[in-house]
């Protein structure tokens, strides 16, 4: 309903529009059927390129018809008026269409085929009409051929002038185009108003001064401002030279007309064409720069970064990922000389003259790897460097080598290993005999008053060979394939047990150990090995506080985790060294005396033979271990091997 | 306390000698054996002595040793010596009447108490020793007859079924049982039996 309320509005405008065109021509009609200027052609054109036949038949049909009305025409006339308006506004509008002519007339082929189908071809025939239906009773043929002529001329013109004007642009008009308006204006007035004396402006080189202005305005205005410039200008010499004024005024008005019309037409479609060709200058620059952002987006928001140089370093261009990748906020001046400063080792062939095509380096700068590709055409021409994130990649291949390294360690482990078992196999007996030896002594010796000061070092020679024998133990222990017999211990009692086992040691050391455990609290392991794993660390922990200090503490806290006991082992001790963390748990480090750092191996892989983990945590002061556990399960006993076997 | 010898046997020369260095000083007696085949030979099954015995030896281990020992009646307690020490290995020869296992190697307080221990099971086993030497010995002084009825007595039957079944009189039963009474020192059934026991002389 409204869409058809909103077409008849328009419908209803178009031919108002229409009729209005016809009066106006009609208006400046002259000398009985002579037309100066043909509007209605451009109004009918237009509306049949821009909706279609089907759409503009009924609005000019009807304005054509209601024009008719306000002019006394014979029947004749009033039908070749109505057919003329039809052919010229249905042929132009549709070749245009077919032609699929842009209505922004933005390039130099649309101007060219508007002019040649919309004005020339389609006016061709309306003309021929009209001047056969007027001049044909007279059978003047040449009056018919002149007023054919003019009213061609006067019809495609008038399309070419009002065309521009009605041309889909949204400029607003600038300053610009005002003054050359008014420039246009004032131009026209004084070539074709008789302003001048009669000698100066009847001169014909007076027609040319509108050629400057509006070749100007061609290259500078929108194609619809210098349709209007256009189309003022050639209305006011019309005007002038249909009043027998100006440079083309000839003995009668339709010579005047149509060499004024000749002069008008060839400068229109010269301003058109140029404007026409610079927009589509303008377009493709548009194109370009448009390409260019794009070109300039994408290189500024891709993670590799970009740098140019030249051949000593000085910086010429830099993609913002290039500060993000080397954390600056400002680039430096000179490439080469900031890597120099940040200890960035270079390639010798960047720092040498010799010509070199391209190549990579890689290199650490803070917590990053930075690859770097580096192009280059010959000795003295830019560098361009294309920098990588390669930080991954590079931690990935770190991390690997070192699993590699620890795998061959594990290999000279399990050969050191076995080295291990002969000894421990073999020193056994020999140390045996020699603590039995040195006892006997001591026995011995302290029979007789005369060997009483050889106790002391029989005492020291015992304790040596004891020492001995535990390292021969405690490597065996290591080595000895036992499984993991896991059974569901009561917590608390066992921790309770396990260190009262270095009571001794404890009070000695001045160390009070804090057990923090539900009393109902289970843990799954196998008692003795899991034990020697707690003595282990509370023996550490009491051995690094005796060195250190009094009033030792050592907290041992049972928690539960999803499917995980969590046994954390804390001191208050000196803590452990940042340098030794890292290679806490391999075989024979030790930082006390005592012992020959297998503890911490030997629990670890006690710990990981349980299906559990042994780590060490992060702390504030003292040393804390963690020790994770798989929980208890109903079924009670489950054998775990000893990945040692 | 009563000294009993202490067996060693051991295939490492330096081992025998230290231990029995040892054992020496603190006044022990020590005879020194090299393999099992020599403590075999030199150790009699009712010889009260404490074997102090090497689990690894090459030919006979520990536990085969320990085995024919038990094969031949011997009665010694037996301390295990391991430089290997094997839990496994320790519940089995505990299980077969070992009386301690050590670990080599071992503080010699350790030893002194193992030691210590077997000469306690010796000395009782030495009382009972006597007894039982003291009752064959007074069992072999009864009749015919008396031995008789001392069986059925130990056998639980009453004076009257023992008079039935040896086709005597109460009467003369009771005689024969009054002497064996005395003759065995006992005062009634009860330590009867329990003195027969000891001397390994019940039926």
């Amino acid at each position: 309903m409204d869409i058809s309320i909103i077409n008849s509005v328009q419908i209803l405008s178009y031919a108002v529009l229409v009729a209005l065109a016809l009066l106006l021509g009609q208006f400046i009609q002259i000398d009985g059927n002579i037309m100066l200027a043909w509007p209605v052609g451009a109004i009918t054109v237009w509306l049949t390129w821009k909706d279609g036949w089907k759409k503009s038949f009924l609005p000019i049909f009807l304005g054509s018809a209601v024009s008719i009305y306000f002019h006394d025409l014979e029947d004749l006339m009033a039908a070749q008026r109505i057919l003329a308006t039809l052919l010229t506004g249905i042929i132009g509008g549709e070749l245009l269409r077919a032609f699929e002519v842009q209505r922004t007339l933005n390039s130099v082929r649309d101007i060219l085929l508007l002019f040649f189908l919309g004005a020339l071809l389609s006016t061709a025939l309306s003309s021929f009409s009209a001047a056969i239906v007027v001049r044909l009773p007279a059978a003047d043929w040449i009056d018919t051929q002149r007023l054919w002529w003019s009213c061609w001329l006067a019809e495609a013109f008038a399309i070419m002038l009002v065309m521009p004007v009605l041309a889909e642009q949204s400029k607003r008009p600038s300053t610009e185009s005002w003054i050359m308006l008014a420039l246009v204006i004032t131009n026209a007035s004084i070539v074709y108003a008789d302003i001048l004396p009669q000698g100066v402006a009847m001169s014909l080189p007076l027609s040319y001064t509108a050629s400057p202005l509006l070749l100007f305005a061609a290259f500078r205005l929108p194609i619809n401002h210098l349709g209007v410039l256009l189309l003022v200008n050639a209305i006011i010499a019309t005007w002038g030279t249909a009043n027998f004024m100006g440079p083309f005024t000839l003995p009668t008005v339709e010579e005047s007309i149509l060499a004024l019309h000749g002069n008008l037409a060839i400068l229109s479609i010269t301003a058109l064409i140029i404007s026409a060709a610079i927009q589509e200058r303008k377009q493709t620059n548009q194109a370009l720069s448009d390409r260019n952002e794009e070109l300039n987006f994408i290189l500024e928001n891709q993670s590799e970064a970009l740098i140019r140089t030249c051949r000593q370093g000085n910086l010429l261009y830099a993609t913002p990922s290039s500060y993000q990748l080397l954390a600056q906020e400002t680039l430096p001046e000179n490439l080469l000389s900031w890597f120099t400063q940040h200890n960035v080792p270079l390639p010798d062939w960047i720092l040498s003259s010799k010509p070199a095509k391209s190549g990579e380096f890689t290199h650490k700068l803070g917590e990053k790897w930075i690859q770097w590709l580096i192009k280059s055409a010959g000795s003295d021409s830019d560098l361009f460097w294309t920098g990588h994130d390669v930080t991954a990649a590079e931690n990935a291949k770190l991390a690997s080598q070192k699993h590699l390294s620890t795998l061959t360690q594990f290999g000279r482990l399990s050969d050191m290993a076995q080295l291990a078992g002969g000894l421990a196999h073999e020193l056994n007996q020999p140390l045996a005999a020699a603590i039995t030896y040195a006892e006997a002594a001591q026995r011995i010796a302290g029979h007789s008053t005369a060997c009483k000061n050889l106790i002391p070092p029989l005492n020291k020679l015992v304790k040596n060979a004891e020492l001995a024998a535990d390292i021969v133990r405690n490597t065996r222990a290591f080595l000895r394939a036992e499984d993991i017999r896991k059974q569901a211990l009561q917590a608390k009692l066992f921790l309770l047990e396990t260190v009262d086992l270095l009571a001794f040691e404890e009070r000695h050391a001045g160390v009070t150990v804090k057990i923090e455990c539900d009393d109902s609290a289970k843990l799954f392991a196998a008692p003795s090995q899991f034990q020697q794993v707690l003595v282990n660390l509370l023996r550490n922990s009491i051995q690094a506080i005796e060195r250190e200090k009094t009033g030792g503490r050592i907290t041992l806290s049972l928690s539960q985790e999803e499917d995980m006991d969590i046994l954390s082992h804390k001191d208050n001790g000196p803590g452990i060294k940042a340098k030794d963390r890292e290679h806490l748990f391999d075989t024979f480090r030790t930082s006390h005396s005592k012992g020959i750092g297998l503890g911490l191996c030997i629990s670890r892989t006690i710990i990981k033979a349980h299906g559990g983990d042994l780590s060490l945590a992060q702390s504030d002061s003292g040393a804390a271990f963690i020790i994770k556990l798989p929980k208890v399960k109903e079924s009670a006993h489950a054998t775990v091997s000893n990945s040692y076997r | 306390m009563p000294q009993f010898p202490i067996h060693i046997v051991d295939d490492e020369e330096d081992i025998r000698d230290a231990l029995s260095l040892l054992l020496i000083s603190v006044g022990y007696e020590v005879v020194l054996h090299e393999n099992g085949a020599s403590l075999l030979s030199g150790c009699k099954p009712n010889d009260l002595a404490t074997i102090l015995l090497d689990v690894r030896m090459p030919n006979m281990s520990g536990l085969s040793v320990q085995d024919k020992l038990i094969q031949a009646g011997h009665v010694q307690p037996i301390i295990f010596m391991s430089g290997h020490g094997d839990i496994a290995m320790a519940v089995e020869a505990v299980k077969k009447g070992a009386m301690d296992f050590l670990e080599k190697p071992f503080r010699d307080v350790l030893l002194f108490d193992a030691v210590e221990k077997s000469f306690l099971r010796l000395e009782e086993e030495s009382t009972l020793i006597i007894e039982k030497k003291e009752m064959q010995a007074v069992v072999k002084t009864l009749t015919s007859r008396e031995l008789q009825v001392m069986n059925a007595v130990a056998e639980g039957l009453s004076n009257k079924i023992i008079a039935k079944k040896l086709k005597v009189s109460p009467r003369t039963v009771e005689i024969h049982r009054a002497r064996v009474f005395e003759k065995l020192n006992a005062d009634n059934a009860q330590q009867l039996i329990r003195k027969l026991a000891t001397g390994g002389l019940l039926k």
